[in-house]
């Protein structure tokens, strides 16, 4: 029982879908509104697609390794240093994200929260729970997204109370400059929907493999759901002449409902939604460790997530990021996660594929 | 190398707890804190004054809130000046109204003084937006024995009034919408001060730009509310009916309704180079006041015709003094913009004057549904 | 070396047939033991020369005088006895160590001259009370039963309630000096047959000089005994005991102690009370509930209130704000003062309560909630508010069924508070994050403690919120990991006839 930890489908999904959202949800009608006016809601429709079409590549790659995860079935394939790279490679993408991570959720905390408390004072914070919960692997951090699902489900609730000032007629007429603008703005969708890659690591862990692919289409859709009814909610609320002017259209809409119990929900919403914001650094500083952890050959992963969560704490305070950082990386990771989440699987599976055709050749 | 492991667990838990430790920067407690409820903006010999009402935390002072003001070139700019008046630290975070005072609105872009408080994620947003003619300090200034603090006085005024459609209810998130969409103008409540009384007075119309145009009584208002399609059931509008009226203290030819349900259809179109909207408001009503003899019960219909008549003249002389404005505050624009978007789209930016060649073909049909206890 | 030799010698030792000597080794051993009886008599059967010797107060003086001393002094019967004794449980034993013990443990042993073993006779008559109400778990509805001292009176009262053959006791004695009887308490089919060697495996290496209660055994065969959270429940009733086992849990019944251990078990089961299946379904279900919450109330709703005055003061409702800050404005404290001061005395009040007796503890609960709360607020040394808030996290934590969960909560209380006056509601948020972290790592007995709410068994959520009409709870909970799934049948099945 302690060797491979199980991981059950409810839980892959979760974590997959929380880790996918946990970011963009904030930036996502922004950007989608900047680039396309109100027709961007349906560049999400692409992203789905997209997505999906990545994780059956994936699913397919791992069948090959039901045991090992992505590294073990690159070293068994391709030999010791191509995983060593791959793992090196993976090490340095899933830091970033959880830069990514920490730093826009510090970020977003200093703006709205607490203005003038350090940026690496937060990052601290953070870090406590993050190497208590990652360094016990993928199971404790599928219990994890999955107390964060059930205690977010009145968020979708309060969204829907701003409907009441909602003017639909914004969304008319669609695609009102054409399919021009929608098209292009599909090309800023990997961002969000970067999470399927947990995949490579987790499928050894599953219980239901055979599910796999069902529950990653079921976490792609639920993904997208989210995301459409956020960017909806956002697009018939700001009128198309302002919406772009909002640098996160999400929070500020909450500033407008009213209640009477409570005033300025917003404030509980954003320290509330840290617990999201986690789901993408906790798996991320995981994978983090885990990589190095087989870099060095050795077992000791707990010892090396300490040592991670230390320099990540001592980068924050040596550079203090921006929010132009955050674009940059943004950026960054919309093209460095293109490659690695979905071209990735697809060139893994064709070199499987033929070297499996090879190999079977010479059997024969 | 156990020793390397304690060390280094010890360092990492110095270097947690002196960080944690020394960093409560944010920390203001409420009672330290000056918390302004009102804030009030004129202008002054071509000079931008604010003012600031804030409540006092104490038991044994009478007066319950404390005033200030200044000339300023920007709000945030003159967050100095403000933290000189008040003891503790002045936070932007609770307020209440904003006051704006009529010769503030002769000024285009007004609107962007308030720039600080959207880009401050911490001020509020859901603050009523009042116009006022004249000086503004009167407002802020205004003691009555008999009402609470002036800022919640006139919040809850503001409140109640919209929920009657007696005004509008423009919070600064909904002003900074209605100022940057195109497609409609902004309104905003007006208050005045009667008789040593804070009276509500109607709506303030203003301009793309934000200046003032026009000021709508309570009975225009409600049906600019309708005709919005935000006005809740309950409405009560007064009309005279035609040829009874006869000469006393109270005219005995008007009569009062409630709506009940309310339908407003808008549909646009496009024709003979301009805009052509037919609107139909369809209206259970309750007669809830009448002076006449009128036998309703058999007549009904015709008691109804001419109320919808008498409707639909008064919603035509409120278009009509949109149009002469070149304002937009129903937004029709908005029609125009969904079903009509390339020809919106040409003339977006001078909307107004696009709405000023349109046409308007108004048809009111009400039913009475009840007419109360008595006949 | 030598040491070790001769205590071995002293376990292999076995008794002599000569009378006298006994006698003379026996008084040897027991010095300063003033309450050793030694009684010698005459075998009226065969005539040989006998001595029983017991321990005065450990022994059941009737017993010893009409079942073994009447019979044996008295009467002839079948020859090829051994010899005459109504006594029950007889057993030949003849090492010296053995024999040492079951003295001590208040049985009889009786000599016999000529014969090389001694026998044992049960006689066991230790003090005992009367059974009562259980102090900690009164209930409304359930039996009016507690345990009480004596590990085979408890064995016997959950007995009763599963006249089950399938129910097997497993026996160890724990403790060097102590040499305490620990049962383990378990239904052979029902039961994972892993939770019970893992349960025997930890109980078996307990290496300690004596148990006194079972929360020491429980220290010592936790997972985590550092963490904040209890992972093994402790119960005095009876009937709880009972269900546990029914459902698949193992019960352990420590000698000398009226509490019983139950494990494995889950983070629900804290919350769960025996009044919830005896009472009707609604307002069990709410109950449950109105648990739940009290336990994020108790634990949260100080924090909340320093973050709320201290850092976030622009959700507060326009009304509360305006009395709020008058009330905060006549106190010279900053708020996380205010409120340690009002907890601690909070505190202290309760912890003088529970050792005061009965009247007086009453009357101090009065004077201190009323008296000094009143008093307190009206010099301007705490706002109004407060007080409110102190009192109602109390009422909270007291909601709680179970002693250690509340004492967890308790603690958990401060450390919210002191994160919350530093870091305001991101604070309370990372603090959060803590404790549910610390939840689903826990394990109780290697079974996740945070079970169903994580990993997600949507079978067993017929019990945690909710608790469902018992006919719709048909197997048992998937948390024990019973090896027979099925406790039910259809049991309603008069509504089918209809």
């Amino acid at each position: 029982m302690k060797t491979i930890r199980q991981v059950s489908t409810l839980q892959f999904t979760l974590m997959v879908s929380a880790f996918q959202i946990s970011v963009a949800f904030l930036s996502l009608p922004r950007e989608l509104a900047r680039q396309a006016g109100t027709d961007g809601w349906i560049a999400i429709f692409f992203g789905w697609g997209m997505a999906t079409l990545a994780s059956a590549a994936l699913v397919k790659v791992m069948k090959n390794s039901p045991d090992g995860s992505i590294l073990d079935l690159i070293q068994r394939y391709m030999g010791v240093w191509p995983s060593k790279m791959a793992a090196f490679i993976f090490m340095a993408y899933y830091l970033l994200l959880a830069y990514d991570g920490f730093m826009i959720a510090s970020l977003v905390i200093k703006l709205w929260l607490l203005p003038s408390t350090y940026i690496y004072v937060l990052v601290l914070l953070l870090l406590i729970p993050t190497f208590q919960i990652a360094q016990h692997g993928f199971q404790v951090i599928g219990r994890y997204s999955e107390i964060v699902a059930l205690i977010s489900i009145w968020i979708p609730f309060v969204y829907l109370t701003t409907l009441r000032h909602a003017r639909w007629l914004y969304l008319l007429p669609v695609l009102k400059d054409g399919w021009l603008p929608v098209l292009s703005t599909v090309k800023i969708m990997f961002y969000p929907m970067l999470g399927i890659g947990l995949a490579f690591f987790i499928y050894p862990h599953l219980v239901k493999k055979e599910k796999a692919l069902t529950a990653m289409v079921i976490s792609n859709t639920l993904t997208c759901l989210v995301y459409l009814g956020i960017t909806l909610v956002c697009y018939v609320y700001f009128s198309p002449d302002e919406i772009g002017k909002f640098n996160d259209p999400v929070i500020s809409i909450m500033k407008s409902i009213e209640l009477q119990f409570i005033e300025r929900i917003e404030v509980p919403f954003i320290a509330f939604y840290l617990f999201v914001f986690s789901c993408i650094w906790i798996p991320s500083m995981h994978l983090v460790s885990m990589n190095s952890a087989w870099l060095l050959g050795k077992d000791k992963e707990r010892g090396h997530l300490a040592v991670w969560c230390f320099a990540v704490a001592v980068s924050f305070f040596i550079y203090r990021p921006s929010f132009i950082d955050v674009a940059r990386v943004n950026n960054f990771l919309n093209l460095a996660g293109f490659v690695m989440e979905f071209a990735l699987p697809v060139c893994v599976l064709l070199y499987v594929a033929m070297t499996k055709k090879v190999r079977g050749g010479r059997r024969s | 190398m156990r020793w390397v492991k304690t060390l280094s667990a010890v360092v990492m838990g110095c270097t947690i707890f002196l960080a944690l430790t020394g960093c409560s920067n944010d920390k203001t407690n409420l009672e330290d804190a000056t918390v302004p409820l009102a804030l009030g903006l004129d202008v002054i010999d071509e000079k931008l004054r604010y003012y600031i009402s804030a409540p006092v935390f104490s038991r044994d002072i009478k007066k319950k809130s404390r005033e200030g003001g200044g000339i300023a070139e920007g709000l945030r700019q003159s967050r100095n000046q403000q933290d000189a008046q008040f003891p503790g630290a002045v936070a932007g975070r609770n307020y209440q109204v904003i006051i704006v005072g009529k010769k503030l609105l002769q000024y285009k872009d007004w609107f962007k003084v308030l720039d600080v408080k959207f880009r401050d994620p911490r001020n509020t947003v859901t603050d009523r937006i009042i116009a006022y003619d004249g000086p503004v300090t009167d407002v802020i200034h205004f003691q009555a024995k008999d009402q609470p603090p002036t800022s919640v006085f006139l919040r809850g005024l503001i409140d109640s009034g919209s929920r009657r459609s007696t005004t509008v209810k423009t919070t600064e998130q909904e002003l900074h919408r209605q100022m940057h969409d195109r497609a409609i103008t902004p309104a905003i409540s007006e208050i005045m001060i009667e008789n040593g009384k804070i009276l509500l007075k109607g709506t303030t119309l203003l301009s793309q730009e934000g200046q003032y145009r026009d000021s709508l009584s309570y009975q225009e208002t409600s049906l600019l509310q309708i005709l919005k399609k935000e006005a809740k059931p309950g409405v009560s509008l007064t009309f005279p009916v035609e040829g009874m009226q006869e000469q006393l203290p109270f005219n005995t030819d008007l009569v009062s309704f409630s709506i009940g349900d309310i339908s407003v259809k808008v549909k646009s179109s496009h024709d003979h180079d301009r805009f052509q909207y037919h609107i139909k408001i369809n209206a259970f009503i309750s007669i809830t006041e009448k002076f006449l003899e009128y036998e309703l019960l058999e007549n009904s219909e015709e008691m109804a015709s001419h109320l919808s008549k008498e409707m639909k003249k008064s919603i035509e002389k409120l278009i009509d003094k949109f149009q002469k404005h070149k304002i937009d505050p129903v937004g029709f624009g908005l029609y125009a913009r969904a079903y009509h978007y390339p020809l919106y789209k040409a003339a977006q930016d001078n909307w107004g004057e696009e709405l000023a060649r349109a046409q308007f073909h108004v048809d009111v049909d009400l039913r009475i549904g009840a007419t109360g206890a008595v006949e | 070396m030598m040491k070790e030799r001769s205590a071995n010698h002293e376990q292999e030792e076995q008794i002599t047939p000569c009378l006298n000597e006994s006698i003379g080794r026996i008084q040897d051993m027991f010095t300063d033991t003033p309450d050793l009886i030694v009684r010698k008599l005459t075998i009226k059967q065969t005539g040989e020369k006998a001595a029983i010797v017991y321990m005065e107060e450990l022994t059941d003086k009737t017993c010893i005088n009409h079942d073994i001393l009447a019979p044996l002094q008295l009467e002839s019967g079948n020859p090829s006895d051994d010899f005459i004794t109504n006594v029950g449980y007889v057993k030949p034993e003849s090492l010296w160590a053995k024999l040492r013990l079951n003295l001590m443990l208040g049985n009889s042993v009786l000599f016999i001259e000529g014969r090389g073993t001694a026998y044992i006779l049960d006689t066991k008559g230790l003090p005992t009370r009367a059974i009562e109400d259980p102090q900690q778990e009164p209930s409304l509805k359930g039996a009016h039963q507690g345990f009480i001292e004596i590990g085979s009176q408890n064995i016997a009262m959950i007995r009763r309630y599963i006249p089950d053959q399938e129910l097997k006791l497993r026996r160890y004695i724990v403790g060097r000096r102590g040499q305490t009887a620990v049962t383990l308490m378990y239904l052979e089919d029902v039961a994972h047959p892993e939770i019970i060697k893992v349960f025997e495996e930890r109980i078996q290496s307990i290496d300690v000089d004596a148990i006194i209660n079972t929360g020491e055994l429980a220290e010592f065969i936790e997972d985590q005994p550092l963490a904040l959270l209890p992972q093994i429940l402790t119960t005095e009733r009876p009937d709880t005991a009972a269900s546990q086992i029914l459902q698949g849990r193992c019960v352990v019944v420590v000698d000398g102690s009226p509490s019983v251990l139950v494990a494995p078990v889950t983070f629900m089961s804290f919350f769960q009370t025996v009044d919830d299946y005896s009472s009707r379904w609604s307002i069990s279900s709410f109950l449950r509930m109105l648990r739940i919450f009290a336990f994020f109330i108790a634990i949260f709703l100080p924090g909340f209130y320093i973050s709320v005055i201290s850092y976030h003061f622009e959700i507060i409702p326009m009304k509360l704000l305006l009395t709020l800050g008058e009330s905060r404005g006549q106190v010279p404290f900053p708020p996380f003062v205010e409120a340690i001061i009002m907890e601690i005395t909070l505190e202290m009040l309760r912890e003088a309560g529970v050792r005061l007796p009965a009247p007086i503890g009453q009357t101090v609960g009065i004077v201190g909630g009323i008296v000094i709360g009143q008093a307190v607020v009206q010099a301007g040394l705490i706002s109004n508010v407060m007080v409110i808030v102190v009192a109602f996290t109390a009422i909270s934590s007291f909601i709680i069924p179970n002693q250690d969960m509340m004492a967890a909560v308790r603690l958990m209380r401060f450390m919210i508070m002191v994160l919350a006056t530093w870091f305001g509601f991101i604070g309370m948020v990372v603090g959060m994050m803590t404790i549910m972290g610390r939840l689903i790592t826990l394990n109780s007995l290697d079974t996740s403690y945070s079970t169903p709410i994580a990993p997600f068994k949507a079978a067993d959520w017929k019990d945690t919120l909710l608790r469902v009409p018992l006919w719709l709870m048909n197997n048992r909970p998937l948390s024990t990991r019973a090896i027979q799934a099925k406790r039910q049948g259809r049991n309603r099945g008069w509504k089918e006839k209809q």
